[in-house]
C-alpha cells in the first residue's frame, strides 16, 4: 500500500465526504486537463460554470462580454460528479491520485503560504488542526497548486483577450476548453502560447 | 483494459458495457487492493455470489454452498458499483488505479501461449485491434492474474478447512476479516 499521510488516511476513511458533497474548490486548468486525459473524456463532459465576480482572475468572458463565469468540476446529485457512493453508504473519490491538487491536500488550504487547515473544511465528525498536516507534503503540493493557478489565470486572461477580438462570432465555453487543452500541452513541452504559434 | 501513454483510461468511446453486462468475479488480492485503495470495507463492494454450477468457492458453513467474490452491481443500473456515470454515454471506472486484474486484462486472454482478444467480447466484434494494444503489459498482467488465482484457491482451501474443523457457521463479515488479514505460509 502507498505511504499515506495521517490526514490523507483519515480523509480516505471518512464515510461522509462532506468536502466532496459541496463540490471541488480551487480547481485549476492543469487539474482539468489531467482528468480529461486520464479518463479519456473531453473537459466539457465533466465541468460546469458558475457566475464569476467581476474581479475574479479566473473569470472567463462569454457571449461577447455579457457573461463572466468560472469553470469547475461538475456537480451531480451527491456532490462532486466524481464522488462514488456505494449502496451501503460508503464513499470514495473516483479520481484517486488524479484528483485536483486542492482536493489532494485536503484539509490543508493550498491558497496560503504556510501549511494550515482551511477555514471552511466543513467536516461534521472531525475538527482538523494544523498538527494533522504533513507540512512538507502540503508545502510541495501548495507550490504545485500556486504555479498551476498562476498559469490558469494567464490562460483565462489570454483567452479573454482573444475572445474580445475574434471575428468568428462569440466563442463559447467549449471553445475556451479547447484553448485550455492547447495551452496546457504547450506549457508542458515549453512551447509558445497557441496564439503565438506561426507556420 | 490496459491503456498506455498519458491516456490510461483507454477508449474515448467506451460505453462501459463490460461493466454492465458481466458479473465480475475477483480474487482475494483484488479485494485487498480495492479495500486498501478506497478505504471501503469489502461488504461495500463485494457480493458473495452463489452459483449452482460452482465447483469451488468459500463456504460459510460445513458442506454449505460455494460462494464466489463478485463486485456488487447497482440495483438501478445493473452496473458495477464502481462505475461512475460522468455524462450521457460517458461512464468511467472510479477505481481505475486499483481495478481488479480481470478488468485490467479485458479484453485479452492467453490463447495457445499468445495474447489474444477474447471471443465474443461485449463491445462487439472488431472493437479491438490487437496490433494497437500494449501487448507486453497485457502478457505481464495475464500472468499476474494466473498467479493471483492460484493464491486465491489456496486461501479458499485454508478458509474451508477451518470451517469444516470448527463446525460453526460464519458470517460474510468474518470471511471478509479473514481475507484482509490472512497471511499465507511461506512456501
Amino acid at each position: 500500500m502507498e505511504d499515506l499521510t495521517v490526514a490523507r488516511a483519515r480523509w480516505l476513511a471518512c464515510r461522509a465526504k462532506s468536502c466532496c458533497s459541496r463540490g471541488a474548490k480551487n480547481v485549476t486548468g492543469a487539474d482539468i486537463v489531467r482528468i480529461a486525459r486520464t479518463l479519456a473524456l473531453e473537459p466539457w463532459h465533466f465541468t460546469q460554470t458558475a457566475p464569476a465576480a467581476a474581479d475574479d482572475p479566473a473569470g472567463i468572458v462569454l457571449d461577447a462580454g455579457r457573461r463572466r463565469v468560472t469553470l469547475t468540476l461538475a456537480n451531480a446529485v451527491q456532490g462532486c460528479v466524481f464522488l462514488l457512493r456505494t449502496g451501503g453508504g460508503g464513499s470514495c473519490c473516483g479520481l484517486g491520485d488524479f484528483a485536483p491538487v486542492s482536493c489532494q491536500v485536503f484539509p490543508a488550504d493550498p491558497t496560503v503560504d504556510e501549511p494550515a487547515v482551511r477555514a471552511d473544511a466543513g467536516c461534521q465528525c472531525r475538527e482538523w488542526t494544523n498538527d494533522d498536516l504533513d507540512r512538507d507534503v502540503v508545502a510541495e503540493s501548495s507550490r504545485t497548486w500556486t504555479a498551476d493557478q498562476a498559469h490558469w489565470h494567464e490562460v483565462v486572461r489570454r483567452w479573454n483577450v482573444l475572445a474580445a477580438n475574434t471575428r468568428a462570432g462569440p466563442p463559447d465555453i467549449e471553445d475556451f476548453q479547447r484553448y485550455l487543452l492547447e495551452a496546457q500541452a504547450a506549457r508542458e513541452i515549453g512551447a509558445a502560447w497557441p496564439e503565438e504559434v506561426r507556420a | 483494459m490496459n491503456g498506455n501513454g498519458a491516456n490510461v483510461a483507454g477508449c474515448a468511446t467506451c460505453a462501459g458495457r463490460c461493466c454492465r453486462d458481466y458479473r465480475v468475479e475477483v480474487t482475494v488480492a483484488d479485494v485487498r487492493a480495492l479495500a486498501a485503495g478506497t478505504a471501503l470495507h469489502p461488504s461495500e463492494f463485494i457480493n458473495l455470489f452463489e452459483h449452482d454450477e460452482a465447483k469451488r468457492g468459500f463456504r460459510l458453513w460445513p458442506n454449505g454452498p460455494f460462494k464466489q467474490l463478485h463486485l456488487i452491481r447497482r440495483a438501478d443500473t445493473r452496473a458495477c458499483t464502481f462505475l461512475m456515470e460522468i455524462a450521457l454515454d460517458k461512464p468511467r471506472c472510479g477505481v481505475y488505479a486499483h481495478r481488479p486484474l480481470v478488468c485490467r486484462n479485458f479484453p485479452a486472454a492467453l490463447k495457445r501461449g499468445t495474447v489474444a482478444v477474447r471471443s465474443g467480447v461485449t463491445c462487439g466484434p472488431n472493437s479491438w485491434n490487437l496490433a494497437a494494444m500494449d501487448l507486453p503489459t497485457y502478457r505481464r498482467d495475464l500472468l499476474r492474474a494466473n498467479a493471483a488465482w492460484n493464491e486465491h484457491w489456496k486461501i479458499v482451501a485454508a478458509w474451508n478447512t477451518a470451517i469444516d474443523a470448527t463446525n460453526i457457521e460464519k458470517t460474510p463479515d468474518e470471511l471478509f476479516a479473514f481475507l484482509l488479514s490472512y497471511t499465507p505460509e511461506p512456501s
